[in-house]
């Protein structure tokens, strides 16, 4: 038992046999899948619908240029606390986790308020963190795989 | 029925999401993969140049953090120009059209100062490790930047010229969604690349 | 055009807008330049697709009859390498890619009850991208040599010391321009899927080709961007001593392999799934039943797209990775065939009990369906790291892909061709020739492939140009030799076929497979409105449906329409006569002048950098032009 991965084997064989057995009862007919798992996206009748419109004019779930304004300094003072991180010394390796945790906020801060993703179709930041899950899941594994020190 | 998209109000769509907009977050989900390899290759080779020059010799993170904030409140003016079109406002949009633009310059100005300050102490392409992982990554990041400037002077031209009427505030947007997108990824980089550097 | 160009004093604007009028009475030849009708594209892909691959099969046979016998003399080592490494770069590029393109362009907008795709210009842009790097590879041949390190251009090979000539530089430029081109389809083909469906056609109510044609734009645009990369990465090194792979200064050439097949492995399946979504469609028309299992296949297809991000570096297992990754790997490429076996299992429960109806389409199908099988489970004995320590770098594993992607996507674009070509041109593919071809093919193809898999136990290398006699090879090469000249005297029969079957005065009937979506609700050839009237879809099958009901016994009955003509609803008889109404895309020739400025960027890297200068100018012109255009009227 000298190669870890087999502990990688275990879930999914777990998970397997679990499908298996979901499978032979819907076959035995003792159990039905839900309907929303084999028709998500049914409808009677799916119309089209129109696009919706930007924020008009005095719609209020909108942002105004005041709450740019107070993201903005959110931003900057994110911003000057990451210096004061990188200054402080003695943090040593605890300084990484504390930069990423910051990027990360900034990041969503920008993505929820200026690119309006808080106030969008869900479809929209699904697009964009799937984007991101998927590069960060296979980079984790290449720079695992070659020996990065970053890992 | 259907047209041929253009500077036309959105239309009926099955999903209510309009094309050009869905079609800009689709481009940005695939941007992600696009940085998320140049960082992974700077991340990768990090700490194994061979050689020198490296990067504690050479940043200057508070020059670089000013370059920093300067991209960050360029996101503001954005936001700001899009606030603008939308409520008709004209010359608010080109004030800030123009703004971010020019804030955009200030940034890729800064760019262009750290790179020759680079080259001076001995740093290029071919050097070592770092400097060819951090020249592609961050050279790359600025040539995005060039192409949102473009963008945003275009715009703004077409603002003067009182093309930009607010039924056509999508074009804003859309900018605006890359501008804000090449603002994030440079949040990151700043990071990765230059905060979180063995000194 | 000419007259936009008159000195008068118009706007920009102005000028724009009246060739744009004038652009609806393009003619001839003109009218192909700046058409956007996704039709007209698809067939220009098809064209130029079916083009190279005339070419990569002659690269093909060159191969075949150089290693013929021992001690071949008929290509030397450089030029075997330059032959193998297009006849790869240009099957996988430019022909099985263009390929599906062809029939996503054809279909999708007809299968979802569409006039044209979400962004026509775009549209058009791909096409002449891909036409552009097409060229500009194979202009290679000509400037002094291809590109000669595989279709993988493996690191350090690829660098400037081992391969000093400008092949390479056409290779990943090529690819460059290239994977803009199915980018740029790519986003267009999803925008269009998930906003321009027909009114009662939700997501699981589509066919499954556009069900494929989805997960595979999506796979194009996340791994496409990971080569672009890659093979930035590759330019740097190699124009500017740049360092990614130069092992002298700490790097390493397996972040090469990474990038690669981090795109390289998405990039299969989307050879394939196209193709899967072809054969989905072709097999409930000829056994006149529903597909079997519809949502099965459906999440498969999705399952696939997302589990192919997880098995890249199967494809690495020699290279040292060490046993946890190859254990991690192994496991994760063993799950990847699970989805793949559901869908045989529809497929062949959708034959089982139905009506089968024994036509061309159908025994590509089947065709496919069995190689596929072959294929897919050598793909699986490549799957265990032990083994593929055995198979990997031999003829066995040429043998596994052009299993699947000759046996597989190959037969599968067949049966697309023999089964949607009524659509396009009011004529039906002669049945008896459709038969040659398939058979010839057939056994052509399984007499070149199935000799690999020995030679391939043999022992026998891969990309070697020749071999020395008396090892027990020289029977099964020469074997594979016949069978790749079948293959060429069936792709004949194919070219004959097409001009007889053109040319005939004997137009197709209406519906003539009894089809079950709604592109057979149309006319043939197909108006370039599409849809007179945009159908509202009420189920699956819309058309089936419409046209049947089921009695006591589950059998199909045919409805007779209120007015009794039997014909299927929505098939009209007038001409262009009903559609003043419709607008359609304007035509524009932007998009080509757009897409010639990317060749010219490219020449310049290699050549010039005024070059480069040149090409952003008439990028940038084509771009601003594209952009300012008004909208259609």
């Amino acid at each position: 038992m000298e190669n870890p991965a087999f502990l990688l084997g275990i879930p999914i064989v777990v998970i397997g046999a679990i499908g298996v057995l979901l499978s032979l009862a819907t076959l035995l007919g003792s159990t039905r899948l839900p309907a929303w798992l084999l028709e998500p996206m049914a409808a009677e009748h799916v119309p089209t619908r129109p696009v919706h419109e930007p924020a008009a004019l005095g719609e209020t779930s909108h942002p105004g240029p005041m709450e740019y304004v107070m993201v903005a300094a959110a931003l900057f003072a994110l911003e000057a606390l990451e210096l004061v991180v990188y200054y402080l010394d003695f943090l040593g390796a605890a300084a990484l986790p504390i930069f990423l945790l910051l990027t990360v906020i900034q990041f969503a801060m920008v993505a929820m308020w200026y690119m309006h993703l808080k106030f969008d179709s869900r479809a929209f930041w699904q697009l964009f963190v799937g984007g991101m899950i998927l590069a960060g899941a296979i980079f984790v594994v290449v720079l695992a795989t070659l020996g990065s020190s970053f890992l | 029925m259907q047209h041929a998209q253009a500077l036309e109000p959105a239309l009926e769509t099955s999903t209510g999401l309009d094309n050009r907009k869905l079609l800009m977050w689709l481009f940005l989900a695939s941007e992600c993969l696009f940085f998320g390899s140049l960082i992974a290759a700077y991340m990768l080779y990090r700490d194994r140049s061979v050689v020198g020059p490296y990067p504690g010799d050479l940043f200057d993170i508070p020059f670089t953090s000013v370059s920093s904030f300067v991209l960050l409140m360029s996101s503001l003016s954005m936001v700001l120009a899009l606030a603008a079109i939308q409520r008709g406002d004209q010359r608010g949009l080109r004030i800030w059209l123009l703004c971010t633009a020019l804030l955009g310059i200030t940034f890729l100005s800064g760019q262009a100062f750290e790179f020759t300050e680079f080259y001076r102490e001995g740093l290029s392409l071919d050097t070592n490790l770092f400097g060819t992982t951090f020249f592609v990554l961050t050279g790359f990041h600025g040539a995005h930047v060039s192409v949102g400037v473009l963008i945003l002077l275009s715009l703004f031209v077409m603002a003067l010229r009182g093309r930009l009427t607010p039924e056509k505030s999508l074009n804003v947007e859309l900018a605006g969604l890359y501008w804000h997108f090449v603002d994030v990824a440079w949040v990151v980089i700043f990071t990765v690349v230059y905060l979180v550097t063995p000194t | 055009m000419a007259r936009a160009l008159e000195r008068r004093p118009l706007s920009i604007g102005e000028a724009l807008r009246r060739a744009r009028e004038e652009g609806a009475t393009y003619r001839g030849i003109w009218s192909w330049i700046v058409t956007v009708d996704h039709k007209r594209i698809g067939t220009m892909y098809g064209v130029t697709a079916f083009a190279f691959f005339l070419m990569g099969g002659i690269e093909a046979l060159l191969i075949r009859l150089q290693l013929a016998t021992p001690n071949g003399s008929v290509l030397d080592a450089e030029k075997y390498n330059q032959v193998f490494t297009m006849h790869g770069t240009t099957m996988v590029f430019l022909v099985v890619m263009p390929l599906s393109a062809t029939f996503f362009n054809l279909m999708i907008p007809l299968m979802i009850g569409a006039r044209d795709v979400a962004f026509p210009r775009l549209n058009a842009f791909s096409y002449w991208v891909f036409l552009a790097g097409g060229l500009f590879m194979n202009v290679s041949f000509l400037t002094g040599g291809a590109p000669d390190a595989g279709w993988f251009g493996y690191a350090n090979l690829t660098s400037k010391a081992f391969s000093p000539g400008h092949g390479i530089d056409y290779w990943f430029l090529g690819l460059q321009i290239l994977g803009i081109a199915s980018m740029a389809s790519a986003f267009n083909f999803i925008v269009t899927i998930l906003n321009m469906r027909a009114p009662g056609m939700s997501l699981f109510r589509m066919p499954v080709f556009v069900w494929m044609t989805l997960v595979t734009s999506f796979l194009i645009i996340f791994a496409f961007p990971v080569i672009t990369v890659g093979l930035f990465q590759l330019m740097f090194d190699r124009l500017w001593g740049a360092n990614f792979f130069n092992p002298a200064a700490g790097g390493t050439p397996l972040l090469w392999q990474h990038m690669f097949w981090l795109f390289g492995h998405p990039e299969v399946y989307i050879l394939i799934l196209p193709a899967m979504g072809i054969v989905s469609e072709v097999l409930p028309t000829f056994a006149r039943k529903p597909l079997f299992g519809y949502p099965f296949v459906v999440f498969s297809g999705v399952l696939i797209g997302l589990m192919s991000w997880g098995v890249w570096a199967h494809h690495m297992y020699t290279t040292g990775l060490g046993s946890v990754a190859n254990s991690a790997f192994g496991i994760s490429t063993i799950l990847i065939a699970v989805p793949t076996g559901v869908k045989i299992f529809n497929w062949i429960a959708t034959l089982w009990g139905g009506s089968i109806n024994f036509k061309t389409p159908l025994y590509f199908s089947v065709g496919f369906i069995s190689m596929f099988i072959v294929g897919g489970l050598t793909g699986v004995m490549h799957s265990m790291v032990p083994s593929d320590y055995q198979q990997q770098d031999t003829y066995f594993v040429v043998a596994h892909f052009h299993q699947v992607l000759f046996g597989g996507a190959m037969f599968g674009l067949f049966a697309g061709i023999y089964y949607w070509f009524p659509l396009f041109t009011g004529r039906m593919l002669k049945e008896t020739w459709g038969q040659l071809h398939f058979w010839l093919m057939f056994v052509g193809f399984n007499l070149t492939f199935q000799p690999m898999m020995i030679l391939g136990m043999l022992g026998m290398p891969r990309r070697i140009y020749t071999y020395e006699g008396g090892m027990g090879w020289d029977a099964l090469n020469l074997m594979a030799t016949v069978g790749a000249f079948t293959i060429a005297t069936s792709i004949l029969v194919f070219i004959y076929n097409v001009v007889v079957s053109l040319r005939s005065r004997e137009r197709a009937p209406a519906d003539p497979w009894d089809g079950r979506t709604l592109e057979w609700t149309l006319p043939m050839p197909v108006p370039a409105y599409n849809f007179a009237e945009i159908p509202t879809v009420h189920s699956r099958d819309d058309l089936w449906h419409r046209k049947y009901v089921e009695d006591e016994q589950g059998r199909p009955v045919l409805v007779v329409a209120a007015g009794g003509s039997g014909e299927p609803p929505g098939h009209n008889e007038h001409g262009d006569g009903g559609h003043h109404a419709i607008h359609m895309p304007s035509p524009s020739f932007f998009p080509l002048i757009a897409a010639i400025g990317l060749p010219i960027i490219g020449f310049g890297l290699i050549y010039d950098w005024a070059l480069v200068a040149v090409g952003v100018v008439v990028l940038l012109v084509g771009l601003y032009g594209w952009a300012l255009e008004p909208a259609s009227e």
